[in-house]
């Protein structure tokens, strides 16, 4: 029975919002079984179009829950992230301080001069604050510095003809991988092997970014050459390695831009680095009086590089150099 | 329809022993209620609890059969014919240690219709018996009767068997309680008379289900409708499925589980099956307990553990239920 009017796709098959996979399967069965044409269970209590009907949504939500891209687009869009940040500041505050991707006490020291909780909400331009556009209800991808709302994982953005012609050229391996990793990306997006090698100056300039290191993030993170459609992408790719080619000062809105033109989303950005999504900002922003002592800093900036391949000791030089003029007596 | 609340003119006495009081009904006859209410009562018993089983199926009392006591002199009809005018009169000692009964209503003709003032002095003197737990016998059907004696129970079992009549008769006395306890709620006093046209069935105001209550009582007036949810999230029925002969049958109870939920937006508690097992005939014809006459059998260990179970998880708390 639904008290609430509108049942989310979790009330349907009766399972938390936070249900492991797992649960939801269980979930999915047993509600099928419950609902099934001969089932006894029903007997003399529903009528077959009641059932059919059920039958129905069950399915619709299963489709959606089972597949954990779609769930999350779902969640993004209906779910508890956006229940809370338009509901209440405060809330959205506590769901960023408890969330599990925060990175826990032991490891980073309480921030300085966090007065009061508002305080923890730095950027102007955080998803929490964005404005929900129509359509994509809150989509917690939003970002107001971009010329155009960048392709999301998980978000149908970009155009379908960039898709199936190279989407048939990746191996099936290959997809596999990209689906599970953080920063997936479509297969579509995704050159083709033979194009590799003709990858941008960066991976000259900076040794790590070879196309052969080994490094997982490496694989998932062929952003370099992200195209929005296969031509515009070099383009696009080109240009940005090359600003990365010539940048010295490496400034955190620059680093937002690069981010930001390999479609990494904050939260992504902060689940595969397992920094809070709050440090990462504020390294953006070169707040600096929210981020911590030098030494944890320079582990952020440093996972903040790995994460968007970017040559992390000269990153790091050019940022400290700021950090310590701002705050001199943290050494 | 009588439609006061049966409950409202019993005071529970300030120096009362009883704990909790188990009800167990199932609608359908034969589904194994007095079986399951003697082996509960048995259990709890061997617990170190002090325990009345009452036999309150009026019309067809055999629990003393299954405790395999001799009919007790006196019963619930002395009671009720005010030849004893106290229940604890009745109280009759059965072959297990801390173990009592109460008879049910043996002969008197009509005294299946008991009377509301009858039906109250009997609740009332339930919770003055010198006992930790009381367990219900119920009668099968769905009599307005049988509802009151469920609904005051503080764990309400239903009990069913993995066929078509015997759930449909579950359901049925799943409805007839659920409204009934919501036609008795007195915080939903403004809206009684959607509750009455739901229980109808056939009312022209159009509600059929449960959620048309929901939404009718919605319109009706929002406050009165979260009364309505909080209501129902407080019926609790534990469903338990006896004489079950396969993995099918198991889960069966979770899907009249989750049927349950999505009908009537309430939270069913599948707290175990029961296997089918020749045992409790043999038993039975020896008019013997089942729980005495087959120690080791897999039923006896069944019953322990909902006991267990019941009482770690609801026992401490009077009123967990309702």
């Amino acid at each position: 029975m639904d008290f609430t009017g509108t049942s989310s796709l979790y009330d349907i098959l009766e399972v938390a919002p936070d249900a492991t996979p797992q649960d939801i399967r269980a979930a999915y069965l047993r509600a099928k079984n419950a609902y099934r044409a001969d089932s006894v269970a029903l007997y003399s209590l529903m009528s077959s179009e009641e059932t059919h009907e059920l039958l129905a949504r069950i399915e619709y939500a299963y489709q959606i829950l089972s597949s954990p891209e779609r769930r999350r687009e779902y969640d993004r869009n209906f779910g508890r992230i956006d229940e809370t940040s338009h509901v209440d500041r405060n809330a959205a505050v506590r769901a960023i301080v408890n969330s599990d991707k925060v990175v826990s006490i032991d490891r980073v020291p309480p921030m300085d001069s966090s007065g009061t909780m508002d305080d923890l909400l730095v950027a102007p331009s955080t998803d929490f604050t964005a404005p929900p556009t129509p359509g994509t209800r809150g989509s917690a991808a939003v970002f107001e510095s971009s010329e155009a709302p960048l392709p999301m994982f998980g978000q149908s953005a970009p155009p379908p003809p960039a898709r199936a012609p190279s989407a048939n050229s990746a191996p099936p391996a290959d997809r596999g991988w990209i689906e599970i990793s953080p920063f997936g990306q479509s297969p579509s997006s995704r050159p083709a092997p033979p194009t590799r090698p003709a990858a941008p100056p960066a991976d000259a300039f900076a040794p790590p970014v070879q196309p052969s290191s080994t490094s997982p993030i490496a694989h998932s993170l062929p952003n370099a050459e992200r195209p929005r459609t296969p031509s515009a992408a070099v383009n696009a790719s080109d240009e940005i390695a090359i600003e990365i080619a010539h940048e010295t000062d490496w400034t955190g809105k620059f680093l937002r831009k690069v981010r930001e033109s390999r479609s990494v989303s904050i939260e992504e950005l902060s689940e595969f680095t397992k920094i809070s999504k709050t440090y990462l900002l504020a390294v953006e922003e070169e707040n600096f009086a929210k981020l911590p002592a030098t030494v944890y800093l320079r582990g952020f900036v440093t996972q903040y590089c790995k994460a968007l391949k970017l040559p992390a000791d000269k990153v790091l030089a050019a940022y400290l150099v700021r950090f310590h003029q701002a705050r001199p007596e943290k050494k | 329809m009588e439609s006061q609340d049966p409950f409202q003119s019993i005071n529970r006495p300030t120096n009362c022993r009883v704990k909790q009081i188990w009800a167990i009904g199932g609608g359908k006859g034969g589904v194994g209620k007095s079986l399951i209410s003697s082996s509960l009562a048995i259990s709890l018993a061997r617990q170190g609890n002090r325990v009345v089983a009452i036999d309150l199926d009026l019309g067809g009392a055999n629990l003393h059969t299954t405790l395999g006591v001799d009919l007790p002199k006196y019963g619930l009809s002395d009671f009720f014919t005010s030849r004893t005018t106290r229940l604890d009169q009745c109280v009759t000692p059965t072959h297990v240690p801390h173990l009592m009964m109460i008879s049910g209503a043996q002969d008197s003709v009509g005294v299946a219709n008991v009377h509301n003032d009858m039906k109250g002095k009997l609740l009332q003197g339930l919770l003055e018996l010198d006992a930790d737990y009381l367990v219900l016998d119920l009668g099968a059907g769905t009599g307005l009767n049988t509802m009151d004696f469920f609904l005051f129970g503080d764990v309400g079992l239903v009990t069913m068997l993995p066929e078509p009549t015997s759930i449909e008769n579950a359901y049925r006395f799943v409805k007839a309680a659920y409204y009934r306890r919501l036609r008795i709620a007195s915080p939903l006093r403004e809206v009684w008379h959607l509750i009455d046209a739901a229980m109808d069935g056939k009312n022209d105001v159009g509600i059929k289900n449960p959620s048309d209550l929901f939404r009718e009582v919605n319109r009706h007036s929002p406050e009165a409708g979260m009364r309505l949810k909080e209501e129902i999230e407080r019926f609790r029925p534990k469903l338990i499925v006896n004489q079950a002969r396969t993995q099918t049958d198991v889960d069966i109870g979770f899907s009249v589980k989750t049927v349950c939920k999505k009908y009537f937006g309430v939270d069913m508690d599948y707290i175990g099956y029961l296997d089918y097992d020749s045992a409790v005939w043999q038993a039975v014809r020896r008019k013997r307990p089942l729980m005495l006459e087959f120690p080791n059998s897999r039923l006896v260990s069944s019953f322990d553990r909902i006991t267990q179970y019941l009482v770690k998880r609801h026992g401490h708390h009077r009123n967990d239920l309702y």
